[in-house]
């Protein structure tokens, strides 16, 4: 429990600490009350406040839930064998946004807390969600990702709370699918400036489409 | 707008076993490891945060905490400018051990913001109570409850070295900028290497743990 200096003390950053006593923090069991270490250090280095950017400032989101994800790939242990395994890298809210100005949709998460980016890559329209060994609640894709700012084949997982939440989840990225499939192909027909680009991103489309409709037997 | 990233050392100690490796990974790609390994000798890793007076990177000196291993040499502590102490609170001994390590590294390291952190807490059988845990209040140090499984207070422990480092009590942890990721092409070879890796990932089941947070 809280000693009453200590609420006082919060009380006045925080007047509703007073209203909300006494009922302490009911998480992780037992834990104390965090107080803060009255300890006084002199500071090693001088930093001016910046400006954030969260580098989505230009862009709508489309679609957002939270959920758990997971990378497939070598662990520490086990680096140089080829044997793979699920690991986890993180929880937190998963969007799929849309650039305002040139329509590309990419899915980006960040690590809840940290706010570090666990996935960064584009909607692009040949991925394929696949469910993982029969859950009903998870996603397993592989895409190139620009979470460390090289682009990496990177295959992902994300579990979601349930089934429901995670069809949701599908139906979202299966729309910006062919929102960006849209995109690529207009840009194609449209824009001269963009044009190579937009053809080569396109031919990769036509590839994707056949192989898809030849492994529908 | 090439600004160096500010770069400190971060000294991590605490008996074999409390978690230290583990929670640092949590960090380094998020990943939860399940298996040990005694660390020898030292590793370390950068990691970088995002924080309102732009990113700072804190090397973390991950150290053979077993003593069998014999205790750390001074080279470890050197020029440290800031550590956490790692204690699991399952375990009273380790517990017990912390003013061992709060001693070696204060003889070093002179007046450095210190955290102290009783990992595990998300296990049921709670061993150090947290009434029992008062060290801190003695040095001084700042103390959090952590869990390096569930993810519970793990940023923690950084944004208070941060702040201490900064002069800045109210500084926090940012987003990090999300550059656009650029075009690509790939090839068919690389492709179908690509299908086949996701076959063989879609066919290995996720890890099962709590998803309460979800």
């Amino acid at each position: 429990m809280a000693s009453f200096g200590e609420i006082a003390a919060k009380a006045e950053e925080n007047p509703e600490v007073l209203a909300a006593t006494p009922a302490p923090a009911a998480t992780e069991g037992d834990a104390p009350t965090e107080e803060e270490s009255t300890a006084e250090f002199t500071p090693v280095v001088a930093l001016e406040e910046v400006e954030v950017k969260t580098g989505e400032e230009d862009e709508e989101t489309l679609f957002e839930i939270r959920a758990k994800l997971f990378v497939f790939g070598e662990t520490l242990l086990d680096k140089g064998t080829g044997t793979k395994s699920w690991r986890e890298r993180g929880v937190g809210t998963v969007k799929l946004l849309k650039h305002r100005e040139f329509g590309k949709i990419r899915t980006l998460m960040r690590q809840d807390k940290t706010m570090k980016i666990i996935v960064n890559h584009v909607v692009d329209p040949r991925i394929k969600l696949e469910p993982n060994a029969g859950s009903d609640r998870s996603w397993v894709w592989s895409a190139f990702d620009f979470s460390d700012g090289e682009l990496v084949e990177t295959v992902f997982a994300l579990r979601f709370g349930d089934s429901d939440k995670a069809n949701s989840f599908k139906t979202a990225f299966g729309d910006a699918q062919k929102e960006m499939e849209a995109e690529l192909a207009g840009e194609d027909a449209g824009d001269q400036g963009a044009g190579d680009e937009a053809a080569e991103a396109l031919e990769g489309l036509k590839t994707g489409e056949k192989e898809e409709e030849g492994e529908k037997e | 707008m090439a600004q160096e990233v500010p770069e400190f050392k971060l000294i991590l100690v605490g008996d074999g076993g409390v978690g230290k490796t583990t929670f640092v990974k949590r960090h380094l790609t998020g990943e939860f490891e399940k298996k040990y390994v005694a660390t020898l000798g030292v590793e370390v890793h950068p990691l970088l945060f995002y924080t309102g007076r732009g990113p700072i990177k804190f090397n973390v000196w991950d150290t053979a905490g077993q003593e069998k291993f014999g205790g750390l040499r001074d080279g470890y502590y050197i020029q440290g400018q800031c550590a956490i102490i790692m204690f699991d609170v399952t375990s009273r001994i380790t517990y017990k051990n912390v003013p061992n390590w709060h001693r070696d590294l204060t003889r070093v390291c002179e007046n450095i913001p210190i955290v102290l952190t009783g990992n595990k807490v998300e296990i049921k059988d709670r061993k150090v109570k947290a009434k029992q845990i008062t060290f801190h209040r003695k040095k001084n140090l700042q103390y959090y409850d952590i869990s390096a499984k569930s993810n519970y207070n793990f940023e923690k422990p950084f944004l208070w070295l941060a702040r201490k480092l900064s002069g800045d009590n109210q500084l926090n942890f940012v987003e990090a900028p999300a550059l656009q990721p650029p075009e690509f092409s790939i090839d068919e070879e690389t492709k179908a290497r690509y299908e086949a890796e996701l076959a063989q990932a879609a066919a290995q089941p996720l890890p099962e743990d709590d998803d309460d947070d979800l």
